[in-house]
Order: C-alpha cells, then sequence, then structure tokens
C-alpha cells in the first residue's frame, strides 16, 4: 500500500505530526512484539484520548484500512503484529491513573498504564493488583484485556477477567461504550467477559477498572530442588490436593534451573533436578500453619533441600531467578520458542515426560519453566536460527507438545493467546461448530474484519471436526 | 410459579440424555417451536416475559457430575445437576464452589448459571462468572458447541462460555459446565451486631469489605425481635484467623450483640434462610453506592409495606421481599425517579415480569448495548426461539 | 567505512535482544514519549535491521539514537543480559564518523571535545561562571526583560549555566592528622573540580576525618567519557591509556572517584581493548583499584556521624552508579546513618534526570521532558533536601528546582555527611 497523502494528513489533524509515523525506516521498530513474528504496519499513530482513537477508528474504516491495537508490544502470540499491513493504534501515551478508591477498592485506569504501577500507586492504600504477568514490568493494562493475561499468582487469585470490573472500549464502528458494571451482578448479556481475551479483534479497550486486593500481612517464599520432575509435579498435586492453595507454585526443571542459578546464584543446589517456588500468603497465624504443613508433605518427596527465603532480598532472588529464566536461556542458544498449553495438573507428571520423550526425538534441547499450580506449561524449546532446518524443526516439536497437551484434556494456550503463532492449532482443541461459532462473533462485532486480522482463526478452509 | 401472562406453557420435555437433548432441541428448532428451559423451576418468571408460546425442555434428569478429580480443583457436571447434590459431592471432598447458591434444594446448577446470581455467600467475591471455565452447548443448529476447557488457565480463543451467564437462555441450552472450586475454610463462625440505625450499621460494616477472603458474607437487614438493625458476618478460614478478626470489631460485644453462632452444623445458609411464598415477591437492586439503599427502605417503611431485605454491601445490591401489593408498580416508578435523580443504581430486577436497567454511565452505552444484544440473537437464535423475549 | 560496519562489530550482542520489551518502562525517554522509537528495544530493532540492511539509517535514524541518554537503566531491567552500553557506544562512533565526513561537524565536535576535557577551559569557565554568578547577571538580564529579546537557544543555555561553588580543586597531598597510613586518591575529573570545588574539598576533608589521606594526582586527564559518548574512539583510547598508566604507578590503595561517570568508564576500560593487549590486563589492575566514593565509604566508615540534621531528605542516585555499578544501597544506607534525618524514597528514583554528560546541551528539549517528569515527582514528596552523587545530575536537578521554584535544596550527599561529622565534633566538644 502506497502512503496516502491524504489519509496520512487527516492523521495528523487527529493526532498531531509528533504522534504519527509513516516512514518505513521509523516503522520498523513496530513490525514485531515479544515474538518472532514480523509485519510491517503503513501507519503508526499513539493517540492521546478516546475521542482521538474513535476518530482515528472512523477515518481507517472510510480508507478500509485494518486496525491493529498495540500496548508495551510484549505479547507472546503475534497478537499485535500487523501481519497484512494496517493503522497501529498504540496506546502508551493515555497512561495515566484516574482514580484509586480505597474504599471500594478499584481503581480506573486508562489502557497504557504499566501493570505494574498499578499496584505501586494501590500499595498507598494497602491494596495491590492480582494479575502479575512476567512482563509485568512494562506490559500495559489494555494489552492484560485483550489478552486476558494471567501470570504466577494467578493460581489463588485468577486471572485478568476475574478482576476487571468494567471496560471502556471503541469498537471497530468508532463508537464509544463501556461495557461492565462496578458490580458482577448485573443481568444481560456480560460483554466485558466476552471483550477481555479477544486479542483486539473486537475492538479497542480505552480505559478499565480494576479491582484491587488487600496486601497480605504476610509472604513466604519456599524455594524446594528435587531428585527428579515427578517428584516435583506429585508434590504440587498434593500441596493443592491438601486444601491449601499457595498464592504461587512454579517449577524449573534441571535444564531451566541450570541457567536460572547461573544468571542470579538464587542458591540452587548443584545436585538439584528439579525446583519449585512456593509463595504463600495470608494472615501471619495461617502463614506459620501452612508453613509446617508444606514442608510435612514436600518431605514425603524425598527433596534435596528446603530453603525459606529469609527476608525479602532473598525472596526477590528467587523471583528474579523464575521470572528472568527466559533470557537466562538465551545463555544456551540465541533463540526459543515458547509453548504455553495448559493441562490438568493431576496429568503435568505425565504430559511433562512425554514432553521429554518428544524433545528427544526431536533432538532438540526443552527446558521446561511451568506455573506448576495452575497447570500451566512453558516447554521452552532452544534453538539456533542459524542452524538450517532448527526453526522448522522447532516450530513442528512445538506444535507436537501442543497436541499432546491437549490429548490429556488441556489446551492450546494458558496465558499467552492464539494471536498468529498458534492459530493454525487451533482445530486440535475445536471442531468447526466452535471455531464458526466464534467466527460468527467476531462477525458481530467487526463484520468487516478490519480489527486485527489474520489472527486466532486459522486459515485452512477445512477444519478437520475432531471427535469429543 | 405462575406465569402471568398471556402466554402458555405448551408442553413439558425431559431428556434423559445428552443425546435426547440434542434431539428436542433440533426438532423444536426445525419446527419453529419456541423453546426455554427449566431445571428445578425456581427462577423461570425472573426476567421479562416470554413473549410466545413455549415447550419447556426440562434438564431434571440431566443430573451426572461427568468429571471431578479433587487434586485438580475442577469439576464438570450436567446442567441439570441439582445444587445440593454438587455441594454434597464437593464436601466430601473438602471442596465448595466458593459462592452458595440460592434454592439450594430445588434449585439445578444450569439454571442458576442461566440467573447469573451467585447469592450472598460469597468466598472472595468469587461469582458464577469467574468460576465457569468451561461450557457445552447446543446452538441453534441443534449441534454442540464447546467453549473453554476444564483447565483453570486458558486462553485458547474467545470466552464463548460468559455468553451463558445471566442470559436466560436465550443462546440455547447447555449440557454440561465446568467449574473451578476450592477448599472449604477451616473454621467458620457468624456473628450478628445491632445497631439504631441502618446507616451506623452499613458505615461498620464498610470496614470488612476489603476481608474478601474471609467475610464472605455481610449483611445489613431487619431485627426481627426488635426496632434494630442487625449487621450479620460470616467469617471463615482457620480458627486463628476467625478469632484475630473477631478479636479485631470495635465493638461492644456486651451490650448489643444479638448472637454468636459456631456454625460447626451443616445448616445451610441460604438468601433468606425461607423460600417465597406465592404473594411475595423478590426483587434484587443493584448499586455499587451503599447509600443509595437507606432511601429504599426508608420509603418502605414510610409506605408500611409489609417487607424483608437483606443489603450487601461487598457486592452492592439488596435484595427485598415484599408481600404483593397494588401500589407496587407506584412504588417502582417512585423507585426509578429516585435512580435518575441519583444516578447511581445499575439495575433493578425482580420477579413477575419486570426488569428494569438503569445504566452507570450514560444513554449511548445502554443504547449500543441493546444494539449488540439484538445482535447477538439475530447470530445465534436466527428465529428468535430460544427463552424469547426473556433477554430483549 | 558506514555505519552498519561499526554496528555489525557488536552484532553477537545485537542478537542477545528477544525484544521482550522488559526495558521500555526502565527507558526515561520511552517514559516522556510512550513512542518505542525513543526507546532501548525500539533502537536495538534499528541497529538489527542496519545489520540486515532492511534499513539504511538516515538523520532521521540518527535522532532515535542521538535521543539516548546513555543512563543505562535497561541494563538491569534486562532479562536476557544485553550489554546496551556496547551497542550504543558503537552506534555512536559509527554515526561519528559518518558525521565527521562533514568537516565542519568533525572540526566542531573535536575543538569542543578538547575544550571540555581541557582544564584550563574548565577552570576558566567556572571563573568566568564565577563571575557572573557573582555579578547576578542572571537577574540583570531578567530585570531588564534581556530574555525577551534574546533567541530561545541562548536563553535557554542561559538557564543552564551551572552556579559555582568554590574555588577550583588543586592537585596535590591531602594528609590526615592520623598515623593509619591509609591512602587513597580523588579522582578529579573535568566538571566537579572546576564547578564543585568547594564539594570536593568537603569530600577530602571528611576522608582526612575519617583518617585517610588523600592525594590529587596532577597528571591525571580526563576518563575519556565524554568523547565515547559522543563517538571519539581514538581521543577516548589516548586518555585511558594516561589515566590507566599515571594511576597504576602511585602507590595509594585505591582511587575514588565521586562522578559515577567517570567511575563507570574508568571501570570499563577493558572494554576499549583487544584482550591480547598489554592494556587490556592493565586496565582490569585498575578496575581493582577504583572505587566509587560511597562505596569505599559505606565499606571502610571507622564510625558513624553524630552530628544531628533534622531535615527530610530525599536522594536521586545517578545512573551510571546504580545501573552499571550496582552500587544502590551505600549512599542511602550512609544518609540513613545520620542522625535525625527523616529519609524519603523519590518515586521512580532509578530513573535517569536527563542530565546524561553532554545531553543537556546536545537534546535540550528532551532533556527537559525528562527532568519535568523528575521534578513533578520530586514536588510530590516534599522533602527540604535533594542529594545527588553526581555533579551532571546536581547541576541538571539544580537546574530544575529553580525552574520549577521549589525551595529545597539541592547537595551531595557527601556534603551532609561531611556537615554531620562536622557537627558531631562540635557537640563532643
Amino acid at each position: 500500500m502506497n502512503i496516502n497523502q491524504s489519509f496520512k494528513q487527516k492523521l495528523i489533524d487527529i493526532v498531531g505530526s509528533d504522534y504519527v509515523i509513516v516512514d518505513k525506516q521509523d516503522m520498523i521498530v513496530y513490525e514485531s512484539d515479544g515474538t518472532h513474528d514480523k509485519g510491517m504496519p503503513d501507519y503508526v499513530t499513539l493517540p492521546g484520548s478516546v475521542e482521538e482513537v474513535s476518530k482515528l477508528v472512523i477515518l481507517a474504516n472510510d480508507y478500509g484500512i485494518p486496525i491493529i491495537a498495540r500496548g508495551s508490544g510484549t505479547g507472546l502470540s503475534g497478537g499485535a503484529v500487523p501481519i497484512s499491513g494496517g493503522l497501529i493504534i498504540s496506546v502508551n501515551r493515555m497512561n495515566k491513573i484516574l482514580n484509586i478508591d480505597p474504599e471500594k477498592a478499584t481503581a480506573v485506569l486508562e489502557a497504557g498504564v504499566i501493570n505494574l504501577e498499578i499496584s505501586k500507586k494501590a500499595s498507598e492504600y494497602g491494596l495491590f493488583y492480582a494479575p502479575d504477568p512476567s512482563s509485568q514490568q512494562a506490559c500495559s493494562i489494555g494489552g492484560n484485556v485483550a489478552e486476558n493475561s494471567g501470570g504466577p499468582h494467578c493460581l489463588a487469585y485468577g486471572v485478568t477477567t476475574n478482576h476487571i470490573l468494567a471496560i471502556e472500549v471503541v469498537l471497530p464502528t468508532g463508537e464509544i461504550t463501556w461495557f461492565g458494571e462496578m458490580n458482577k451482578e448485573s443481568s444481560g448479556i456480560d460483554f466485558r467477559g466476552l471483550f477481555i481475551g479477544s486479542e483486539g479483534t473486537f475492538g479497542i479497550c480505552t480505559k478499565v477498572v480494576v479491582k484491587l486486593l488487600k496486601q497480605p500481612e504476610e509472604v513466604q517464599t519456599f524455594l524446594i530442588a528435587f531428585n527428579n520432575i515427578n517428584d516435583a509435579a506429585n508434590a504440587t498435586t498434593s500441596i493443592i490436593g491438601s486444601g491449601i492453595i499457595p498464592s504461587a507454585i512454579e517449577m524449573m526443571d534441571r535444564t531451566a534451573s541450570k541457567a536460572a542459578e547461573e544468571g542470579t546464584n538464587a542458591g540452587i543446589p548443584e545436585n538439584s533436578d528439579t525446583v519449585l517456588l512456593i509463595e504463600i500468603e495470608g494472615f501471619k497465624e495461617d502463614i506459620k500453619e501452612q508453613e509446617l504443613l508444606i514442608k510435612d508433605i514436600v518431605n514425603e518427596f524425598d527433596p534435596i533441600e528446603i530453603k525459606l527465603a529469609a527476608n525479602t532480598k532473598e525472596r526477590d532472588l528467587f523471583w528474579k531467578a523464575r521470572k528472568g529464566v527466559l533470557g537466562a536461556l538465551g545463555r544456551i542458544a540465541p533463540n526459543y520458542f515458547l509453548v504455553d498449553g495448559t493441562v490438568p495438573r493431576t496429568k503435568l507428571s505425565f504430559v511433562l515426560s512425554e514432553v521429554n520423550k518428544l524433545a528427544k526425538k526431536y533432538g532438540l534441547i526443552v527446558a521446561n519453566v511451568l506455573h506448576a499450580g495452575d497447570g500451566n506449561l512453558h516447554p521452552c524449546i532452544i534453538f539456533d536460527q542459524q542452524t538450517p532446518g532448527d526453526t522448522q524443526k522447532a516450530l513442528s516439536l512445538g506444535g507436537d507438545i501442543l497436541k499432546v497437551c491437549v490429548e490429556n484434556g488441556g489446551v492450546l494456550s494458558g496465558e499467552h493467546g492464539i494471536g498468529y503463532e498458534k492459530k493454525e492449532y487451533m482445530p486440535l482443541l475445536f471442531s468447526e461448530n466452535d471455531i464458526n461459532y466464534m467466527k460468527e462473533m467476531k462477525n458481530i462485532f467487526d463484520s468487516k474484519n478490519n480489527f486485527n486480522p489474520g489472527k486466532i482463526f486459522p486459515e485452512m478452509s477445512d477444519t478437520i471436526e475432531q471427535p469429543k | 410459579m405462575n406465569n402471568q401472562n398471556d402466554n402458555k406453557i405448551l408442553s413439558n420435555i425431559s431428556p434423559s440424555d445428552k443425546s435426547e437433548l440434542k434431539q428436542a432441541t433440533k426438532e423444536l428448532y426445525n419446527s419453529k417451536s419456541p423453546m426455554s428451559f427449566i431445571g428445578g423451576g425456581t427462577k423461570i418468571n425472573f426476567g421479562n416475559d416470554f413473549t410466545k408460546d413455549i415447550t419447556l425442555i426440562n434438564t431434571s434428569k440431566l443430573n451426572n457430575i461427568i468429571d471431578y478429580n479433587p487434586s485438580d480443583l475442577v469439576v464438570t457436571v450436567e446442567s441439570g445437576t441439582q445444587i445440593r447434590k454438587l455441594a454434597d459431592t464437593l464436601k466430601a471432598n473438602n471442596q465448595f464452589l466458593g459462592f452458595r447458591l440460592p434454592f439450594y434444594d430445588t434449585s439445578t446448577i444450569g439454571g442458576s448459571l442461566a440467573f447469573g446470581y451467585s447469592g450472598t455467600y460469597r468466598f472472595n467475591d468469587i461469582h458464577l462468572r469467574d468460576s465457569v471455565i468451561g461450557l457445552e452447548f447446543l446452538n441453534h443448529f441443534g449441534n454442540y458447541v464447546q467453549s473453554g476447557g476444564r483447565v483453570v488457565k486458558n486462553v485458547s480463543g474467545y470466552d464463548v462460555h460468559k455468553l451463558f451467564i445471566g442470559t436466560y437462555g436465550s443462546f440455547g441450552p447447555i449440557y454440561s459446565i465446568s467449574f473451578k472450586v476450592y477448599p472449604i475454610p477451616k473454621t467458620r463462625k457468624k456473628i450478628e451486631l445491632l445497631f439504631d440505625n441502618m446507616n451506623d450499621a452499613l458505615i461498620f460494616g464498610k470496614q470488612f469489605v476489603l476481608y474478601n477472603w474471609n467475610v464472605p458474607r455481610l449483611y445489613v437487614s431487619k431485627s426481627d425481635s426488635t426496632s434494630k438493625y442487625k449487621l450479620g458476618l460470616d467469617i471463615v478460614g482457620t480458627s486463628s484467623v476467625v478469632n484475630k478478626i473477631i478479636n479485631s470489631i470495635n465493638y461492644d460485644f456486651s451490650k448489643n450483640i444479638l448472637s454468636t453462632d459456631e456454625m460447626l452444623s451443616d445448616k445451610y445458609i441460604d438468601d433468606f434462610g425461607y423460600s417465597l411464598d406465592a404473594n411475595e415477591i423478590l426483587v434484587k437492586i443493584n448499586s455499587y453506592k451503599n447509600d443509595f439503599f437507606a432511601p429504599i427502605v426508608s420509603y418502605l417503611e414510610t409506605q408500611k409495606l409489609k417487607y424483608d431485605f437483606m443489603i450487601n454491601p461487598i457486592f452492592g445490591f439488596a435484595l427485598l421481599v415484599i408481600q404483593d401489593n397494588k401500589d407496587l408498580n407506584n412504588f417502582f416508578n417512585n423507585l426509578e425517579l429516585q435512580i435518575i435523580k441519583n444516578n447511581m443504581i445499575m439495575q433493578i430486577e425482580w420477579n413477575n415480569s419486570h426488569q428494569h436497567n438503569f445504566n452507570l454511565t450514560n444513554d449511548n452505552s445502554d443504547n449500543i448495548n441493546k444494539i449488540l444484544t439484538k445482535s447477538f440473537k439475530n447470530t445465534y437464535d436466527k428465529n428468535n426461539l430460544f427463552s424469547p423475549g426473556k433477554l430483549l | 567505512m558506514t555505519i552498519k560496519s561499526y554496528i555489525d562489530n557488536v552484532k553477537d550482542e545485537v542478537y542477545k535482544c528477544v525484544h521482550c520489551g522488559f526495558c521500555l518502562t526502565a527507558c526515561p525517554t520511552y517514559l516522556v514519549s510512550g513512542q518505542e522509537l525513543e526507546s532501548p528495544r525500539g533502537r536495538i530493532t534499528l541497529m538489527k535491521a542496519t545489520i540486515e540492511s532492511e534499513i539504511i539509517p538516515d538523520s532521521n535514524t540518527f535522532a532515535h539514537w542521538d535521543r539516548c541518554i546513555q543512563c543505562r537503566a535497561c541494563e538491569p531491567a534486562c532479562p536476557s543480559g544485553v550489554n546496551y552500553g556496547l551497542l550504543i557506544e558503537a552506534t555512536k562512533t559509527g554515526m561519528n564518523e559518518v558525521r565527521s565526513e562533514s568537516f565542519i561537524y568533525r572540526y566542531n565536535l573535536k575543538i569542543i571535545l578538547n575544550l571540555l576535557i581541557s582544564k584550563w577551559f574548565v577552570n576558566l569557565n567556572a571563573l568566568i561562571f564565577r563571575i557572573y554568578n557573582k555579578l547576578k547577571i542572571s537577574q540583570l538580564i531578567n530585570k531588564v526583560k534581556l530574555n525577551k529579546l534574546l533567541p530561545k537557544k541562548i536563553n535557554e543555555l542561559e538557564k543552564m549555566i551551572p552556579i559555582i561553588n568554590g574555588f577550583p580543586l588543586k592537585s596535590g597531598n591531602y594528609p590526615s592528622d592520623t598515623n593509619n597510613n591509609f591512602k587513597v586518591m580523588l579522582f578529579r575529573g573535568c566538571v566537579m573540580p572546576g564547578i564543585h570545588g568547594d564539594n570536593m574539598r568537603k569530600t577530602i576533608y571528611l576522608l582526612n576525618h575519617l583518617g585517610f589521606d588523600v592525594e590529587v594526582l596532577d597528571n591525571e586527564v580526563c576518563c575519556g567519557s565524554i568523547s565515547s559518548h559522543n563517538g571519539d574512539s581514538d581521543m577516548t583510547l589516548k586518555l585511558a591509556k594516561t589515566n590507566i598508566d599515571n594511576f597504576l604507578q602511585n602507590e595509594s590503595k585505591y582511587l575514588l572517584i565521586s562522578s559515577a561517570g567517570c567511575g563507570t568508564r574508568i571501570k570499563e576500560y577493558n572494554h576499549l581493548f583487544n584482550k591480547n593487549s598489554s592494556y587490556y590486563n592493565k586496565a582490569l589492575l585498575l578496575k581493582e583499584k577504583t572505587m566509587d566514593i560511597y562505596e569505599f565509604l559505606y565499606n571502610n566508615l571507622p564510625f558513624k556521624p553524630e552530628g544531628n540534621i533534622n531535615l527530610t531528605v530525599s536522594y536521586q542516585p545517578a545512573c551510571h552508579l546504580i545501573n552499571t555499578q550496582k552500587i544502590i544501597d551505600p549512599p542511602v544506607e550512609l544518609l540513613k546513618m545520620i542522625p535525625g534525618i527523616k529519609y524519603v524514597e523519590l518515586p521512580s528514583s532509578n530513573i535517569c534526570c536527563g542530565a546524561g554528560g553532554a545531553y543537556s546541551i546536545t537534546q535540550p528539549e528532551w532533556s527537559k521532558k525528562v527532568l519535568n517528569k523528575k521534578m513533578t515527582e520530586f514536588k510530590s514528596i516534599n522533602a527540604d533536601i535533594l542529594t545527588v552523587s553526581n555533579p551532571g545530575c546536581l547541576i541538571q536537578l539544580q537546574n530544575g528546582i529553580q525552574e520549577s521554584s521549589i525551595s529545597s535544596d539541592i547537595m551531595y550527599v557527601t556534603d551532609l555527611l561531611y556537615n554531620s561529622y562536622l557537627k558531631g565534633e562540635k557537640n563532643e566538644s
């Protein structure tokens, strides 16, 4: 598409010349998000208000130009990548925390507010915002809404949709509307719930009302080293089966924990195979009790070492090892392909052994990093783009792992979204009827398929019906 | 159950398994027969009236627990499963849904979902819409469609199942539902405190709004015996935490305490503890502004209407039980004026075919939502045969 | 040579970036603009695109790289451990080469750089500024409304003329009264001795008071950060070698540095040399000998300060202290030792104030945007004193405080320590 001068001028009229980017050399920075998928946009704008967003949408409609909403671009499914060109509407300038109401424990935010900033600000009132994606230092709440993001602490608190009361959105028609209420009891269609996790295909979210929670009185963090991955997986199941719901149970296998230890020196023992990071939160009285209970349960699984974080610094170090593990894997090989399947947590141990078998078959290294408490696996396939054929091998291994997840009652994505990256796998999980039902919903919101085209739905027209 | 307008219930079909449900739905849809779905029949009159004569598909024979592995904290059941049956199954493993649905003995889980009301007892503000992680339902072609799954964390495709929560069966029958479940807290205690006026009780109650996990139920209600108002608190957790919270209550227990009840017995708590009589009407008012409830209650007092009420400041809603009364329409018209004047209410609904939605934000949003709702109906129920009229 | 060849040299480091975006919110220019182009990830993407010949960098591309303050706050935020400093330095060197094809640019830059690092020039400037301050010319300009007549650029520059405190610091020996025989060198650098001579003297007296002998070398030269920030690698190399030789010859136990930018440069001299070069090992030796003043004080404090200072104090760390030298706690812990002080944390204190060496002069508009954000945050905490650990920060923030008419004082952490120790002595006697 050639730059249409009149379109460009109209963009400038709406948001100002400082916030319109059309130079191809500049737009290259908007080609990708956190994934390896790429697509060159035709125009990039950074509107400053919902009214400007609405005007941009109407303008793009007039010219038949697709729209891709973008937050911080930290997504891991290619959701913000303009696969077939179009206009990027980046909400990063709309980043004000408009209101925090400590009495009702709610916050009203613009879509570009950074996830971590909410908890920082809310901490003044002893409150926090629970969903904490690993990218929380950079990701925007608008992006969280689009992807229905998770995070380690979602085990106890639930994912993004459980914490969003209402959203202001600009629909593909350019209309501005509110979905949801300050109260969960409203009847009628829960448009809020449908919009959250729709990956930018239903419109652009511009404001968000979130629920805040009271900060726990006390936090305790365990770092537990096991001899093998089965013991760690079974310990996880036993802890949850006992009636304790820790705020997080994270797992790293041998490859992952070795890399994490090299990067951080968190104190993972030399002879350790699999590591669990368990965090419990709550009243002081409960923490002591749960601490003993967890130790008792874990001791049944022959742990190498049980470490308790002595202070905040050590806890931060444990978490740094976990949250930075993907970067640390870069020390093994320059590229990785991150799988995001979820299985019932009682199937974890079996699925992990299948994953390792597959890795052997393909001759690739897979480092397993898991939100074990939720059954959310992140097998990380490590490869080098420069080695011919490895990229393709890694991608097909990823597909095979997802097949194993689905065969075991799991799903394609726990928290990253389908986006561009996983859309061809949709028929593994969903029948033609299921997919058509979703397509019809897309059609209700966006009959012209102008919003984030080329995402979620598989390209191939003849989807295979799966037996249920 | 009395359906007060002119539309009739033509017949009542009770499919006994998944394929019979499919067959019945398909046949009715193909023959253009309007239909709705009924479980225990406790809430059939909520929402608007049916606008057509309907055939009822009764799900009560679809009452199997399909899949339950306690360590997964997930349960999948057929939609006609009675709440009591589900609760008992979970309880045997020390688990529960996180909330306690009303009409415990008669209601089904599918009906509760279609109604979208989670009751007044909610662990950490957990609502049905947060708990449902997967659904299987029939579309207007009579084909099964699956949404979500049986894992607690899932962003594969749209959250289609949200469409079935609180929409009165307007998008077809549900066959199965998967829920997240939670461990039952070890200790439960109930306290009722007396106050001279309602406002004091509400203000006092506010300090517990942030204790969502540990105070799953909090209500202000009229005391039966005195002219005072009572603030009821259910407190759960380990015994030390329950005691800690009770000790933190800055209140002269010796003077005004109504009761402390160690709820060790298995007595089930329903919204009011009783089912409605034929001449009683249940009104549910949603508002996040608790100061709105006071004028309603004082209005009821001045009207000398016999009533019972419960205000839940955590979730921001009030439930009223009112003796059926000829002036009722007047009353609600008045209420409507109040609402508009104060611009603070969101929704009022009561049985016997009344539903009012008032908007938090602006008329524009309301309008767009209506248009979208229509598009949804046209898309997913082409001939308007699923619970016709209930939603719009 | 093209700019591509310079970036190609650091190709491996460029490809360590997996564009996760964790760095975005650590970057001051991203925070004030919301623009990916003004973020570390954006700048690296532009480098990657250059390597892959997807773009041919033009003046527009250069502008995005130029806007980098080089605070390196993106480095601790990066889970992949990308050494961003290395990348931006290579890019700036390349840009400088391309630009130097323009004779005027090269000529001007050389002269300016040479002037900036020559002692007599700094001292002369300090003298001029001192006279300027003394005569209150600034007020005069305002009074006769000359500021309305002066071109905007000159007006902005006029506002940036630093407040001079004290005469320039002289080189030489400053022994303590004790026989500890614990001798340290104190690095003067280019900016600080001329402009903040008083502070440097206070630092020396403080060290003496604590029992350390101090020597300020006459034969030290600029650390080289000004030239390397501006991409003049020849000059940087020359300066580094001189310093390495001179400092290693001295018998003092440590080389102390009170300017964080210089500290980073000197601690990273090894980056400049090939691993086989003899200077590479010498640079590592010097690195072991080099300590930031706060790092040194915190680890070698013989006794605590005793003089009461009943004020609310906050602290803006120098980027090069926290991001590259990873000296985070010592200045704060030292402040907290002072009796009577109420320490309040500055929100987003890990974000740069926009000083960035010559950044405030080369990118006045962006420097201002970043500073304004910082001032809004500082206002919100109502502190009596803002302390800093680097001369660049002090000049920039002093400017900010004046511009936004805040009544708070600004000083070095060492100034406050000096005051407390001095008061403490008085109480004893």
